[in-house]
C-alpha cells in the first residue's frame, strides 16, 4: 500500500508543502489565484505540526485498519483499489464521524465534505513529495 | 439449510462482519436474516431523506448487489424468533431453520415508547427506513405543518432538525432539563439550544408529555404543566434500547445488552454479538457498557467476523463518541463530559465566538471531550485517552489553535505513528 513517509529530522518548517497541496487541488492551479486574489483556495490536506525546534508535516498515514473508514456511516470513506484511502464527495453527509475518530488529526472538516490527503491521483508524484525543499517527505510503496 | 457463519441483522454490525470474513479470504458460507428487505443503509441519516439533503439512492450504505457479491445469503424480510443452542439453529417467523456454526446477534436496538397514555397510537418513531419513509410521504402530501417531538437528544435533534428543514413548525419535549444532557455539558447544550431557537425550534425542557389523543395525523398533546400542543405529526425520539429478545431462555447473558467480551463473543462460545444490541468494554470505564453508536457496530461486527473466520481478534478501542453536524456546526464529544466527584478532575475550557471547547482531565489524563466547531483535534484528544498519555504539563497548549502530535513528548509521538494506526488487538 501507498504511503507518504515523513522525516521529522529532516523537515525545516517551511510550509511549502502545504502551499503546494492547496494549489494542486484548486481549480485554477494558480498561485496568484489561490493566495494573493485568495478566490479559490482549498484547504491542504497537509498540515505543517510545530512546536520549534520540532516541526514536521502531518497528513493521512494510510492506516492498516483505518478508524475513518471503518466508521464512516455513509460508505463515503473507502480504501481505493490502489490501497489509497479518498472520499467520496458526492456520499459524504458532512458528519465528521471521520474527523472525531482519525488519531493523528489529519481529515479536516471541508465545504461539507471530509477533506483528506488523496496522494495526488493525477500526478506520478504527489505535490508535496516533489516540492519538499530538504526531501523530509517522500513516497513509500509496500514500505520501501 | 446449515452455513459456518449466521448473521441476524441489517446494518453497521452485520456489514463490518462479512467485510472481515470476506478479508480472511476464506470461503465460508453465509446466511444473514434481516426484518428490513433492503440492503444496508446509514441509518444516522434518515433525517436527510427526510429534509430532502437526500435521495433514497443516497442512503445505502453498501451497494445493493452487497450480499451477492459477498456470496451471503440474504434472507430479508424475515425475523428470527428463537435461538436453539443445543441444535445450533435459529428459528425464524415461518417455523423454517437455519443452522450455524458461529452466529452474530446484530439485531440492533428498537425505539423507546414511554407508557403514556395514547401515545403508540398517535405517534411516529425515528428509527428505521420505513419510519422515515412515512414521515416523508406526509411531508410530501403536505400534511404536516406543525409537529411535536418528543425527546431532546441525539435522536431528536436530527428529528427536529430535518422537519425544521421542511417549514414544519417544531416543538421539542425533552424531560431533562437541557437538550442533548447525555453527550453535552451544560454550556455546549445551552449553545445548541440557541442554534434551534434561532432556526425557530421551540424547545420544552423539563417537561414531558402526560397523555396523548386524537390520531397519528392529528395528535393532541398534553404536557404534564398542562399544556395542549394540536399538531399534524408526533415524532417520538427518545433514544432506542438494545433488542435482546433472542437472548433470554438460551442462555445467553443479557444484562443491559447482550454481554461480550473483547472477542465480542457472548459467554456462549461461537456466539456473538455486536452493535447497538450488544454491551462491550469502554476502555473509559470498568464496567461493559452498550455503546450505540455506529462505529462501535462496523468495529464489533468486524471483530466478531473475524472471530467466526477463525482468525483471531480483539478490540479495546470502543468509548462513547458522537458527532454531530447541527446546522451546520460541528459537535464532537467523546468520554466523559463533566468531570466525576472526587479528587483529580478538572476541565480545560476555551470559548470564542462561534467556538467552545472543552477538555475533561483526572490525574492528568484526558477523559473525555466536548468540541463545538474549531478543527480536527478531537481524534488526537481520543487517542490521548486511549494511551493515557499524561497532559499535566501541556494543559495550557491543550487548547490552543497549535496543538498537535508536535507537543507530545518524542516517545509518545512515536508510539503514536506506530499504533494509533489499529483498532484491533489490545
Amino acid at each position: 500500500m501507498p504511503r507518504l513517509a515523513v522525516r521529522e529530522d529532516l523537515c525545516i518548517g517551511c510550509h511549502l508543502c502545504e502551499i503546494w497541496c492547496t494549489l494542486q487541488h484548486s481549480e485554477s492551479k494558480t498561485l496568484v489565484r489561490c493566495f494573493n486574489q485568495g478566490t479559490e483556495r482549498p484547504l491542504p490536506r497537509v498540515r505543517v505540526e510545530e512546536r520549534k525546534p520540532v516541526t514536521f508535516p502531518v497528513q493521512c498515514r494510510q492506516c492498516p485498519e483505518p478508524a475513518c473508514v471503518l466508521s464512516c456511516p455513509s460508505g463515503a470513506m473507502r480504501r481505493d483499489a490502489d490501497g489509497v484511502i479518498r472520499v467520496d464527495t458526492s456520499r459524504c453527509r458532512g458528519c465528521w464521524t471521520c474527523v472525531l475518530v482519525c488519531p493523528f488529526g489529519a481529515v479536516a472538516k471541508g465545504p461539507g465534505f471530509a477533506v483528506k490527503c488523496d496522494l495526488c491521483p493525477f500526478r506520478g508524484i504527489p505535490a508535496c513529495v516533489e516540492h519538499c525543499p530538504n526531501q523530509a517527505i517522500s513516497l513509500e510503496v509496500d514500505g520501501r | 439449510m446449515r452455513y459456518d457463519s449466521v448473521i441476524v441483522g441489517n446494518s453497521a454490525a452485520g456489514v463490518g462482519a462479512i467485510e472481515a470474513m470476506a478479508g480472511t479470504g476464506g470461503n465460508a458460507s453465509t446466511c444473514l436474516v434481516a426484518e428490513e428487505n433492503n440492503p444496508p443503509y446509514s441509518r444516522p441519516f434518515i433525517g436527510h431523506l427526510v429534509s430532502g439533503e437526500m435521495c433514497l439512492e443516497g442512503i445505502w450504505y453498501r451497494p445493493r448487489s452487497f450480499y451477492e457479491e459477498n456470496d451471503v445469503e440474504f434472507l430479508g424480510g424475515r425475523k428470527a424468533v428463537a435461538i436453539h443452542i443445543e441444535s445450533s439453529e435459529v428459528e425464524l417467523d415461518d417455523g423454517g431453520r437455519v443452522g450455524f456454526r458461529s452466529l452474530l446477534l446484530a439485531t440492533g436496538g428498537s425505539p423507546i415508547l414511554p407508557a403514556i397514555p395514547g401515545l403508540a397510537q398517535c405517534s411516529h418513531t425515528f428509527a428505521t427506513l420505513a419510519d422515515a419513509l412515512d414521515i416523508k410521504a406526509r411531508l410530501d402530501r403536505d400534511e404536516v405543518s406543525s409537529a411535536v417531538v418528543l425527546g431532546g437528544g441525539l435522536i431528536g435533534t436530527a428529528a427536529a432538525s430535518a422537519l425544521v428543514r421542511r417549514g414544519v413548525h417544531v416543538t421539542m419535549v425533552e424531560l431533562a432539563p437541557r437538550i442533548l444532557s447525555s453527550v453535552l455539558d451544560e454550556r455546549a447544550s445551552a449553545i445548541i439550544q440557541k442554534d434551534l431557537d434561532e432556526r425557530q425550534i421551540r424547545v420544552v425542557t423539563g417537561h414531558t408529555i402526560a397523555r396523548v389523543e386524537g390520531s397519528r395525523e392529528r395528535p393532541k398533546a398534553t404536557l404534564d404543566s398542562g399544556g395542549v400542543i394540536d399538531s399534524e405529526l408526533l415524532v417520538v425520539a427518545i433514544g432506542v434500547r438494545p433488542r435482546v429478545e433472542l437472548a433470554p431462555g438460551s442462555g445467553i447473558q443479557v444484562d443491559r445488552g447482550i454481554v461480550v467480551n473483547d472477542e465480542m463473543m457472548t459467554n456462549v462460545p461461537g456466539i456473538f454479538a455486536a452493535g447497538d444490541c450488544a454491551q462491550m468494554r469502554d476502555f473509559m470505564h470498568t464496567d461493559n457498557r452498550v455503546l450505540a453508536i455506529w462505529p462501535a457496530a462496523y468495529v464489533g461486527g468486524m471483530i466478531a467476523g473475524c472471530n467466526m473466520a477463525g482468525c483471531r481478534a480483539s478490540t479495546r478501542w470502543f468509548t462513547s463518541m458522537n458527532s454531530m453536524n447541527i446546522f451546520g456546526r460541528s459537535v464532537l464529544s467523546a468520554g466523559i463530559v463533566n468531570p466525576g466527584d472526587g479528587d483529580g478532575w478538572s476541565e480545560l475550557r476555551s470559548e470564542t465566538d462561534g467556538s467552545y471547547q472543552k477538555i475533561v482531565t483526572q490525574d492528568g489524563v484526558i477523559k473525555g471531550f466536548v468540541l463545538l466547531g474549531g478543527d480536527g483535534k478531537a481524534g488526537l484528544y481520543l487517542q490521548m485517552m486511549r494511551n493515557g498519555t499524561p497532559v499535566k504539563r501541556l494543559n495550557s497548549e491543550l487548547l490552543s489553535d497549535s496543538f498537535g502530535l508536535a507537543y507530545l513528548p518524542r516517545r509518545e509521538r512515536q508510539r503514536m505513528w506506530k499504533e494509533a494506526g489499529k483498532v484491533v488487538g489490545p
